[in-house]
């Protein structure tokens, strides 16, 4: 096996616990450089808590999470592990709110910016050209929607419309320089012609070298642009594959529409 | 008082009332910026003002002995600016790292980190006392400025100290704005106040946001300790308390939370504090702040320049 077929994640036996209640359990998921996989699975199946361990922001419970080069991010903060290369977005709409369009998406590469303090309260040369670098990779970044975005820079971000506030959240994802983006529910809210939009800007933003695993209840959506679905049900792994395989994978079918179903099928 | 009196009075008491105004928005912003960021009244500020003054008077003092520079507001000020700036700064990034960010790393509610406020304020007030005495030190202000540098404009008669406070005051706060809203960490700042989780999913290292919001907060404090004290020309190891109260006053009249308000608080209670003095009664001087307070709270929760909390932000 060569070092390129090595996954760009590997999780191992991870596992989450609240108290009695086992939100993740044994979960072990590879994801290769390139694809796009799809997390589907009934309401409180655990997806989103897998991308809450992933993300740092629940520390696993038990098991390993290795990402690129990180031999194991487990156990890492919410900014490290940002910083390793794994950028997400919410369910629920968590944009800053009080900063304009471009202040948003400048928000998320901080990480990445080398200016101290001091340079930047004495606007030394250094610091100011970092500063408008920074702004033009943020516009860049804008024009990855087209023309969604790039007009509306200087606009607060909660006087955008619902898809272009999702369009936001994801720009803002991508200027942390992420290799792996987690998209919880993007086509979330959204009517069918904007899930045909963000169905090619997903591809779209792969074929720019990243890597998404996406959690989306929208089947459309997962069959179009997925090119390997995993399913979820009480916190443990049903089955992955294909879309057509694991839609008719009988558990899957019992997770979703109950056991009678299942046999029915 | 014929109204002819008050018209002539009126424009002396906005000079006095503005200088104060500037000083006590230097000191509020310390409060807001730290609320934006933790959702915490941080007690002791008023005490690391009250420090910076002291920083600043010791430093006076060790000029004025040494002969070493000349007595000049031009060498002076900039040398006790930055010497309490730097150490109040140290003192506020020391405060979180030991009276309140060990207590949010091991789950604390609300109220636990007020208390350790209120002991930290204590623990430097009594701290201060036992360094340098308890009586009062008096500041040799007009070794610096000197009591003939007065001039009078349109029949008010101003002294360059006063001009010098409030320009000092302003420049800073117009700095801090410009800090907040144009640079790396202001924006780092704003979203760590904003969703301090996102921020944190944003890449931002949140507590070492939170460290540096404590260090610029409490080094614009400690600069407003040693303009007050060239002002008032007398100082004291409890005046962080009422100073504290006034300030806390001044960012809850802006909206907490919010740079702005709390300048635009501290410059309104300054003024409304000096015309108070002048046209109700000099003994209502420190009542006025808390009339204000009490007001603000029933008629404005939000603050001038507030907005509406969701209700996990609300004090």
């Amino acid at each position: 096996m060569t070092m390129s077929d090595r996954p760009l994640l590997e999780v191992r036996g991870l596992s989450k616990d609240f108290g009695g209640l086992h939100a993740l359990q044994g979960i072990d998921i590879d994801v290769h450089a390139g694809e796009i996989v799809g997390i589907i699975g009934p309401n409180g199946s655990g997806k989103t808590t897998f991308f809450n361990v992933l993300s740092g922001i629940f520390p696993a419970s038990a098991g390993t999470i290795r990402f690129a080069e990180h031999q194991n991010i487990t156990r890492l903060p919410p900014h490290r592990v940002t910083r390793c290369g794994i950028a997400r977005t919410f369910q629920n709409q968590r944009l800053f709110n009080q900063m304009t369009v471009l202040e948003n998406v400048c928000a998320g590469m901080v990480s990445r910016t080398r200016a101290g303090l001091l340079p930047i309260m004495l606007a030394l040369p250094g610091a100011r050209a970092e500063k408008a670098a920074a702004e033009q990779r943020a516009m860049e970044l804008l024009g990855v929607f087209g023309t969604r975005l790039v007009p509306r820079r200087d606009r607060r971000a909660a006087s955008l419309s619902y898809a272009n506030r999702r369009r936001l959240e994801i720009a803002r994802a991508l200027a942390t320089g992420p290799r792996l983006l987690l998209l919880d529910e993007p086509a979330a809210g959204m009517n069918p012609s904007e899930t045909r939009e963000l169905m090619s800007d997903i591809v779209r933003i792969r074929d720019r070298g990243l890597t998404i695993v996406l959690i989306e209840h929208d089947m459309h959506l997962v069959k179009g642009v997925c090119s390997r679905v995993i399913a979820f049900d009480h916190g443990e792994k049903l089955t992955e594959g294909t879309f057509g395989e694991v839609r008719n994978h009988p558990a899957v079918i019992e997770a979703y529409l109950g056991h009678r179903a299942a046999v029915a099928a | 008082m014929t109204f002819a009196d008050i018209l002539a009075i009126l424009p002396q008491q906005l000079v006095f009332g503005i200088t104060l105004g500037t000083a006590y928005g230097l000191i509020a912003i310390g409060y807001t910026m730290v609320y934006g960021v933790l959702f915490m009244i941080n007690f002791a500020h008023g005490d690391v003002f009250m420090i910076g003054a002291y920083v600043g008077w010791a430093l006076l003092g060790m000029l004025f002995a040494s002969h070493v520079v000349p007595m000049h507001p031009m060498i002076v000020l900039p040398l006790l600016l930055v010497g309490a700036m730097v150490m109040t700064g140290a003192i506020g990034l020391l405060l979180e790292r030991l009276a309140y960010r060990p207590l949010y790393q091991r789950g604390a509610t609300r109220l636990g980190p007020l208390i350790s406020a209120v002991g930290a304020s204590i623990f430097l007030q009594n701290a201060v006392m036992l360094i340098a005495g308890a009586r009062e030190k008096v500041y040799m202000t007009y070794s610096v400025f000197p009591r003939t540098w007065r001039f009078a404009v349109a029949g008010i008669n101003v002294s360059v100290l006063v001009i010098v406070i409030a320009s000092i005051a302003l420049l800073m706060m117009l700095g801090l704005h410009w800090l907040v809203q144009r640079t790396w960490l202001g924006r780092s700042i704003r979203a760590v106040a904003e969703d301090r989780e996102m921020a944190a999913v944003m890449g931002i290292d949140v507590w070492r946001v939170v460290a540096l919001t404590f260090c610029i907060g409490s080094a614009l404090g400690g600069a407003a300790g040693v303009l007050i004290g060239f002002y008032y020309t007398q100082i004291n190891f409890y005046m962080g308390y009422a100073a504290g109260l006034k300030a806390f006053t001044a960012a809850v009249l802006g909206g907490i939370g919010n740079v702005r308000g709390a300048m635009l608080g501290g410059l309104i209670l300054g003024i409304v504090e000096s015309l108070a003095v002048t046209f109700i009664n000099p003994a209502f001087k420190d009542v006025i702040a808390f009339v204000v307070l009490i007001l603000v709270l029933m008629f404005r929760p939000g603050g001038i320049l507030g907005e509406a909390l969701p209700d996990w932000k609300r004090v």
